[in-house]
């Protein structure tokens, strides 16, 4: 269902509202962003796919027929537009993890440093997934949309989201294991 | 090895944030792009509402009576044929604050009989905030050449030179604040809006659609300190985008009364409501730049040129009566259209040839001089032509020095000094006014019409470009021309000795000669001038006289200057030569001496 202050903003957005496109900017930004470099593994790519997916939303507010929630709508923007990037880039690009403003919940330096290491290792396993296994597991593990709005996102029967994530999992752990071993 | 469970966790936590600049950049691409969808939306529903309105028996009554009430505000602001709604224009140009655009100024006379088409372009780039000021490259040749600053905040103008890397500094008075609301794009589509304007249709520019609106009358743009000189042709055409109701071409075009040349600026390459960097207006001097400090300077003001004295009145009315060069005008001239001197055909076509800017015209002025021969070097087989052609050993005084204007005439319609055939012409007029003058050394008037004949292609210094600190001058100024002033000004003494009072002829002579003195021979340059004051009350110059006596203290020489003319653009051909010297008769009409510019009502 979409929330009501999402419906509200909506409708505001429709009616040419600023305040509203900053408040949905503001409340999805990150969302976006994290969805955007965990598919793209590259930040420029990652900060241009953002700029396109915002661009979209203001562009035919008036058009957008959101059936379960703004966030999902938003998620789903920005899975085209990284299929798009990825189309023209041809080939990922590996992303300096010091270029990225990673802000996961730590609280001490050497939790910060230790959560570093496994982030960049996750992003590096993630960017070796197959690409409809990683939508499925960075919407659903990150972006934390269900597996029923994934379906719809990738046209997809729900029982194959659910194979494709169990197989992304599975393989995550193949490849971090590998990445501890000597 | 990590459980399922693990690696979820460490994706959730996994979080990546934007920077602050990267926010900021995107949400601006997100809000322009709402606001295009907005002025889209905006008149798609003006459309939209207009049609279902006329579906609606009684609402065609309402639309009707919408339609009586706005013819009777005057129509302009609700003009229907292009289903845009005009006020709606208005209103959004004034609402943006800032733009950046390009500005084009082409003055050209287009092709004319003569195969000359004379050309300027300039081309400048602005940026303009108005609440901050602007800022401008202007651009010749397609080379940066300055940059200006209108920085309003700091009440400070700055216009950096990049060839001589200098910035001159001037502080912004209220005026210089009124010029630049003055020329401002905005204030320029809102001037036109509230006119009488028409629509002019459709167009296709940058590749869009636009919709046109021309106004033609002048006078929208007339106010205290920007009155509107006469105009053969004005139009001003502003061009708007109907999706965005935003203008993206203006153009303004004016022909001034008697001109031959028309003047076009163009505005283009608009973007409306762009975010300036308030950096834009606190540039930096460059180290290597030599700031120069505009110091306002105390010019005396000009005296009121209303004659009071009835010498003062004569001296007017015989300016005006009497133009200088005026003495043969009574009678008729030869015909010598075609007339063959030096193995030229006269009636050779001249192929079209487009100058392009001052520069080239003084450039190619000078190179069509240097190719011709020397006037010495074809004197003798000219006076024999013109011996059997034209009979002139039979001429007297007045036949010989008409003759002259007829062939200098001829000389101007052949294109002047930028014509390669032209040069017999002239050099046959001098020729016949160097006789006539030979036959009556004691009349003026033939040496005017001598010295006319000489500077017609003689010019006090050559053209360079870039121009050097001191131009190389013309020695035949330092002889011949003073020599012919210093035999007028011998004759002025002679004849004001006898109590003879100068007119306002002599007066023109004796001020190109106590400039020409003033160069090689002080000496005579105060003589003269000590003779110009002393006769101010019987001859009437008193306008003049504060400026002769800066001449007697050395601070001037030129106290009569002639205005008009060389400011456009294929005048500069007839510039580089005295100020009494008079050109091509569609020239010398342009121009007054100052006394007669200033008086009220000219």
């Amino acid at each position: 269902m979409l929330g009501s202050e999402d419906r509200l903003l909506l409708k505001q957005l429709r009616h040419g509202g600023r305040d509203a496109l900053r408040r949905i900017y503001e409340k999805y930004r990150r969302e976006v962003f994290t969805i955007a470099v965990s598919l793209l593994g590259n930040k420029d790519l990652a900060e241009d796919c953002l700029q396109d997916v915002f661009v979209r939303l203001a562009e035919s507010a008036d058009q957008v027929r959101v059936a379960s929630n703004l966030k999902a709508y938003l998620a789903s923007c920005t899975v085209n537009k990284a299929r798009d990037h990825v189309r023209r880039e041809a080939k990922r690009v590996g992303c300096p993890l010091e270029e990225l403003d990673c802000r996961a919940a730590v609280s001490s330096p050497l939790d910060g440093l230790v959560n570093d290491e496994q982030t960049a290792a996750l992003l590096e396993a993630v960017g070796r997934l197959p690409c409809e296994q990683r939508e499925v597991f960075v919407l659903h593990a990150q972006a934390g949309l269900a597996f029923r709005e994934i379906a719809t996102i990738q046209d997809t029967p729900l029982r194959t989201i659910h194979s494709r994530y169990r197989y992304a999992v599975e393989k995550l752990r193949e490849l971090l294991q590998e990445g501890t071993e000597p | 090895m990590k459980t399922p469970k693990e690696i979820e966790s460490l994706a959730e936590r996994m979080r990546f944030e934007p920077d602050a600049s990267v926010d900021e950049r995107v949400f601006s691409a997100a809000q322009a792009a709402l606001n295009d969808r907005m002025e889209t939306a905006r008149v798609g529903e003006t459309r939209l509402k207009g049609r279902w309105i006329m579906r609606t028996p009684i609402a065609k009554l309402a639309i009707a009576a919408t339609v009586l009430v706005a013819a009777w505000l005057g129509t302009h602001l609700f003009h229907g044929t292009s289903g845009i709604t005009w006020a709606d224009v208005l209103e959004k140009v004034n609402a943006l604050d800032t733009c950046t655009f390009r500005t084009r100024l082409v003055e050209t006379t287009g092709p004319r009989p003569d195969g000359f088409e004379f050309t300027t372009e300039r081309e400048s780039r602005v940026c303009r905030s108005e609440a901050n000021g602007s800022f401008t490259e202007n651009y010749e040749d397609g080379g940066l050449v300055t940059r200006e600053y209108c920085l309003l905040q700091d009440r400070q103008g700055l216009t950096f030179t990049v060839q001589d890397k200098t910035c001159r500094r001037s502080a912004l008075d209220e005026k210089a604040i009124g010029e630049f609301d003055y020329y401002s794009p905005r204030r320029l589509v809102v001037q036109i809006l509230r006119g009488d304007y028409t629509e002019i249709g459709e167009e296709i520019i940058e590749g869009r659609p636009v919709i046109g609106v021309e106004l033609r009358d002048p006078n929208v743009f007339v106010d205290e300190e920007h009155p509107m000189p006469p105009m053969d042709d004005f139009f001003v055409r502003a061009w708007v985008r109907p999706q965005t109701l935003r203008p993206v071409w203006v153009e303004m075009s004016a022909v001034p009364k008697g001109s031959s040349s028309r003047m076009t600026m163009v505005w283009d390459q608009f973007q409306w409501g762009m975010p300036l960097e308030v950096s834009l207006f606190h540039p930096e001097i460059p180290a290597d730049y030599q700031v120069v400090d505009d110091v306002p300077r105390d010019y005396p003001a000009a005296p009121d040129p209303t004659p009071e004295t009835e010498a003062e009145k004569a001296f007017v009315q015989n300016s005006i009566a009497e133009p200088y060069l005026s003495d043969f005008d009574h009678l008729s001239l030869p015909d010598v259209n075609d007339l063959s001197l030096l193995g030229i055909d006269p009636q050779v076509a001249r192929p079209p040839v487009r100058l392009l800017g001052d520069a080239k015209i003084r450039a190619v002025h000078d190179v069509c001089v240097v190719r011709w021969p020397g006037y010495e070097q074809v004197r003798s087989q000219l006076l024999a032509e013109l011996q059997t052609k034209l009979d002139i050993d039979a001429m007297d005084v007045n036949s010989l020095v008409t003759t002259g204007i007829a062939l200098r005439n001829r000389f101007w319609e052949r294109g002047g000094c930028l014509s390669e055939t032209g040069y017999p012409y002239i050099y046959a007029a001098r020729l016949l006014d160097e006789i006539a003058h030979e036959k009556a050394p004691e009349n003026s008037a033939v040496i005017d019409q001598l010295l006319e004949s000489i500077m017609a292609y003689e010019v006090l210094y050559y053209w360079k470009d870039p121009a050097p600190e001191t131009p190389e001058s013309n020695a035949i100024y330092d002889e011949l021309i003073v020599d012919l002033r210093r035999a007028q000004h011998d004759l002025l003494k002679a004849k004001v000795s006898q109590g003879y009072v100068p007119t306002w002829k002599d007066f023109v002579r004796s001020c190109d000669f106590a400039y020409l003195c003033s160069r090689t021979d002080p000496a005579s340059a105060l003589e003269v001038t000590r003779l110009l004051v002393e006769q101010t009350p019987k001859a009437g110059w008193t306008y003049y006289l504060d400026r002769l006596q800066r001449g007697e203290q050395g601070l001037a020489a030129s106290p009569v200057t002639f205005v008009g003319g060389i400011s456009e653009v294929q005048l500069d051909q007839y510039a580089r030569r005295l100020w009494s010297f008079q050109g091509p008769r569609e020239f010398r009409e342009s121009r007054v001496p100052t006394h007669l510019k200033d008086l009220k009502n000219r």
